[in-house]
């Protein structure tokens, strides 16, 4: 038998229909993908861009993104044509025209108005956990990497971190709700508080120092996205150190550099790029997630945004908005969606709101992607 | 120069610079490890603490007596699902096998509905003028009436005739039963209908006549059926009312001795002595006890186990002769597979509902309660329920079994696309092609879930359920849908979820296994697809069962999309409708803590039994994990 002999012909359909059919299953998912992307682009474009729309309009919704979400007032007018308005533009509307006809009045609530609280309250949260994740996630990097001695035992701490990355969100939520939520955590000293003492009162300068809860606040969201983005913070930036040539710190220390001098000069600027989309990577697992926030952070609706008019809240040394609950994309998604049937006039706020949210993740996602890529390419030791 | 070496600095405390800093890592390192150790230590408290606050509920439950009504309630509840089939199987021949005939009655029902409400008024007028003509007595009179009555008849066939005009065929008649002829049929019949008297004209009389004669046999079988669970029904309304009237007396006893409390400190510090007084004696009369007599109170079940049994055996009596009278010929397989499931569960339940009675023969009130009990209801118990007026189950089996189903779904969904596609993009595609694919299938993980969990109710669930409507499908199980939201609509979307998991670390695993592998393959005269499914992935193969691990763990927590698409629905699935059971409702360990977490008080029992689902999904989640990283150290291949 000739072994050079060129594979038989039913050799190689056989082949080449394997590869179509491995083709094709990855082309289905991409096909998914791109239609999912399609179709809420489809619905959510025209919401946001009314140029895009069949009736066209401008080419920006400002009020969609300037406007606190509103109950929305559904209703038909004297002419019978059907009408929905946000409901303080209904109040100006019944003020306006005193005696005009209002029929068949149906009112949905959060579906009128725009998302700007949403948009404001979600950035708030991923702002509060990123700067607590990145301080303390690079500083923990840095020591396991760099300070502690490799021994069984950070072996065994990096190997419980790295379980805990795979944990459900849900059930850091569910920490983050009684540990930051309902656990006494904040010292706060006050004075004239009588015989009424809680269990853990330390009594000092004429006063007492209490503890007290944060409750349904941004700080308790914020930290409880810090807790469930640590682990993978603190993975990926340990990552990104190890792939700094153990040369690079001998050289340094060898020319007679500190320690710090050392991992200042010569580790941290090589192991940045990876640093910088580990924390972009971060942000997008963060600004995506509903679960931790639903009940530490996130309220359906609130008038104001989180500097407007401050609220007794009683813990008098944080600024008010951080002990106030807040309102998030994700949640404000859910809500309308879960909550609220779809009707012409709903689907509106419904489809922007999605689309809006996507776009955000998906330009973060897409940024985290392309520096990996990026660096990647350009970081070759 | 010995300069160089020197290092300064100044010190505080002892502390040089250096060490401050390294202090300040180190600080953060604790931070984080103490943060992450007290997640554990948090759940685990929580969860553990569930333990002996169910075994003390179920105590309760047990003293009160209220775990003997449970008996009837299961028992009734089984039976009702029977009781239910038979009437589902019942109309659903009825409508296949005289659905004209029932399409005549409905649609004259509600076209006379129709016309009585639009012309209410013109229909009192013709009622008056009617009794007017009878009671009339002289005879110009008579003639009188007659003729203002002629004039309102005659006004009245007119404004029929308009009516009947009008009508909307595909309104009236909405399940589309009648065809053109019937519903000309219908309208000429409708134009001798007389409001007043109301009755059906002879078409629609006749149609019900021949209908109701036809399912005279099915009817009988059917009420026999229904008519089983009345004694039944009635014990179970009574014992439920009884227990749970010395469940709130004891519940109420314990809170006795602080309420009497109150009302004397209340009455010290009154500032009228009307006041002081009332409340002295709302003090009063509070009698603080000891210990509940439960013994005594629940004599009242005394005879109670007597009325059980006969009802008990007459709803065996009564069904064994419902099932038996079941006709056997019917006019689709629909309505037979109905049927057949009757006749499948009929003896089942029969058993079932004697194993009950024995069971409660042999219960005591006061028999103890173990810790054993306590974990396996938990664990095993088949209800979930909450905010109930009877009693609360911490049940975990049917959220379990949702989110297994569930997972096992969007699996067999995604592995065969993620590992074919890690295949192709990493052996079989060309650089263009893989520097496309890779990130977009990265940016799938990055979709928030929220969002597709609204995809999968605005667009997917829809979508499925006209699928599964296409006639010609109707042969796959459990189509067509009854539901928009169900496991199947979820199992999809977390396919989807799982997608960029499997896929990342199968290419992972594919692009570790050694050139020297397919070199060798490829020399021996291997052809390219041959080497790649043959040689590389076997090679590789560890690396992939590891890739599904993680892939379920990823699955089996997720949240928000189940929350959304799986229909939240408490109960076991049913598994009697084969691989049908995919088309059903269900509700999940991570949906029901989403869900209930935000409207509960801290320490209460529902508190921390969410805690224990917690802590079951936290172990799962570990145990993947760890067992994911087991398969590559040991069998894995690192290049």
């Amino acid at each position: 038998m000739n072994p050079f002999q060129s594979s038989s012909n039913a050799r190689k359909s056989k082949d080449a229909f394997g590869s179509i059919v491995l083709a094709a299953l990855t082309y289905i998912i991409l096909g998914c993908t791109l239609f999912i992307f399609y179709d809420i682009a489809k619905k959510g474009l025209p919401v946001l861009m009314p140029v895009f729309s069949e009736k066209g309009g401008e080419v920006l919704n400002t009020d969609f993104l300037t406007r606190m979400p509103e109950t929305l007032v559904e209703f038909t007018d004297a002419e019978g044509v059907k009408q929905s308005l946000p409901s303080s533009d209904f109040i100006e509307y019944t003020k306006a025209n005193p005696d005009a006809v209002v029929e068949n009045k149906k009112t949905n609530a959060y579906s009128g108005g725009g998302i700007k609280g949403p948009l404001v309250g979600t950035a708030l949260l991923v702002l509060v956990c990123m700067v607590v994740a990145l301080v303390i996630g690079i500083a923990a990097a840095v020591y396991l990497n760099e300070y502690a001695k490799q021994g069984r035992f950070v072996g065994m701490i990096r190997l419980a971190i790295m379980n805990l990355a795979g944990v459900p969100s849900i059930v850091f939520g569910l920490f983050g709700f009684a540990f930051f939520c309902l656990f006494p955590l904040i010292p706060v000293f006050e004075t004239g508080l009588g015989t009424d003492l809680p269990k853990v009162a330390i009594p000092m300068f004429g006063g007492h120092l209490i503890f007290k809860s944060l409750g349904n606040s941004l700080l308790a969201g914020g930290l409880t996205l810090a807790v469930m983005v640590l682990p993978v913070i603190i993975a990926a930036c340990e990552e990104s150190l190890k792939a700094v040539p153990k040369g690079f710190r001998e050289a340094s220390l060898a020319l007679g550099a500190t320690k710090w001098q050392c991992i200042r000069t010569a580790v941290l600027p090589y192991a940045t790029p990876g640093i910088l989309t580990a924390s972009v990577l971060g942000v997008t697992r963060v600004a995506g997630e509903t679960a931790p926030i639903m009940f530490t952070a996130a309220v359906a609706l609130k008038g104001k945004l989180p500097w407007d008019s401050p609220s007794d809240n009683g813990i008098f040394w944080m600024p008010d908005f951080l002990t106030d609950s807040v309102q998030a994309m994700p949640y404000h998604i859910y809500t309308v969606a879960a909550r609220i049937p779809r009707t012409d006039a709903t689907a509106a706020m419904q489809d922007g709101s999605v689309f809006v949210f996507l776009l955000m993740v998906m330009a973060f996602a897409s940024v985290s992607i392309y520096l990996r890529i990026h660096f990647r390419k350009k970081l070759k030791w | 120069m010995a300069t160089h070496f020197k290092r300064k600095g100044k010190r505080l405390l002892g502390v040089g610079r250096q060490d401050a800093i390294r202090y300040f890592f180190g600080g953060n390192a604790m931070v984080s490890i103490l943060v992450l150790g007290a997640i554990c230590g948090f759940l685990l408290r929580e969860a553990v603490l569930f333990f002996p606050q169910h075994q003390r509920d179920l105590e309760v439950f047990r003293l009160t007596g209220q775990e003997y009504a449970n008996f009837a309630i299961t028992e009734m509840d089984e039976y009702t699902e029977v009781k239910s089939l038979a009437n589902q199987a019942f109309y659903q021949e009825m409508n296949e096998a005289y659905g004209i005939q029932r399409g005549l009655v409905d649609s004259f029902g509600a076209l006379s509905g129709n016309i009585y409400d639009a012309g209410e008024d013109l229909i009192e007028e013709l009622e008056d003028a009617r009794d007017e003509v009878e009671d009339a007595e002289a005879e110009g009179e008579k003639t009188l009436a007659q003729a203002e009555l002629d004039a309102i008849q005659a006004k009245w066939d007119i404004f029929l005739r308009a009516e009947l005009e009008k009508a909307d065929r595909k309104t009236i008649d909405s399940f589309g039963r009648l065809g053109e002829a019937e519903w000309q049929q219908l309208l000429k019949a409708m134009v001798e209908w007389d409001p007043v008297e109301d009755e059906p004209p002879a078409l629609v009389a006749a149609a019900k006549a021949e209908s109701d004669e036809g399912m005279a046999t099915f009817d009988t079988a059917r009420t026999t059926i229904a008519a089983a669970g009345s004694e039944l029904a009635r014990l179970r309304g009574e014992l439920i009312k009884v227990t749970t009237a010395i469940k709130d007396e004891a519940v109420a006893d314990k809170s006795a001795a602080s309420r009497k409390k109150a009302y004397l400190d209340g009455s010290l510090v009154a500032e009228t002595e009307e006041e002081r007084v009332e409340l002295r004696r709302k003090s009063d009369e509070i009698t603080v006890r000891e210990e509940f007599p439960y013994a005594e109170r629940i004599k009242v079940l005394e005879g109670s186990r007597e009325k059980h049994k006969t009802a008990v055996e007459a709803m065996k009596v009564d069904l064994k002769a419902g099932v038996a009278a079941l006709p056997t010929e019917f006019s689709s397989p629909e309505v037979t597979e109905l049927v057949s499931r009757i006749r499948d569960k009929a003896p089942v339940l029969t058993v079932y509902l004697g194993e009950s009675l024995m069971e409660s023969a042999d219960w005591r009130y006061d028999e103890p309660l173990s810790w054993v009990y306590s974990v396996s209801s938990f664990f095993f118990g088949k209800d979930w329920v909450t905010n109930s007026s009877f009693h609360d189950f911490y049940g975990l089996l049917p959220l379990f079994t949702g989110s297994l189903l569930i997972s096992v779904i969007a699996l067999l969904v995604a592995i065969p696309f993620s590992l074919g596609a890690a295949i192709y993009v990493n052996r079989l595609a060309g650089p263009a092609e893989q520097t496309f694919i890779k990130p977009v299938i990265e940016l799938i993980g990055a979709i928030p879930s929220v969002v597709l969990g609204f995809f999968g109710i605005i667009v997917l669930g829809e979508a499925l359920r006209e699928v599964s409507q296409v006639p010609w499908l109707s042969w796959v199980p459990g189509f067509p849908m009854q539901e928009r939201l169900n496991i199947l609509n979820a199992g999809l979307l977390l396919a989807l979820m799982a997608v960029p998991t499997i896929f990342t670390l199968c290419e992972d695993a594919i692009n570790n296994v050694p050139a020297s592998f397919s070199e060798a393959s490829l020399a021996l005269g291997g052809s390219k697809f041959q080497t790649v499914m043959k040689v590389v992935v076997p090679t590789a193969i560890s690396g992939i069962l590891a890739a599904i691990l993680l892939g379920f763990g990823r699955v089996i927590g997720e949240t928000m999309v189940v929350l959304l698409v799986a229909g939240n629905q408490i109960a076991i699935p049913d598994f009697s409708l084969g691989a049908g059971v995919i088309t059903q409702p269900a509700h999940t360990m991570t949906g029901i803590i989403a869900q209930e977490m935000g409207e509960v008080t801290k320490d209460t029992i529902h508190y921390r039994a969410l805690f224990s689902v917690g802590l079951v999904l936290f172990t799962i989640s570990l145990l993947i994990n760890i067992s994911a990283r087991r398969i590559i150290r040991r069998f894995g291949f690192s290049a």
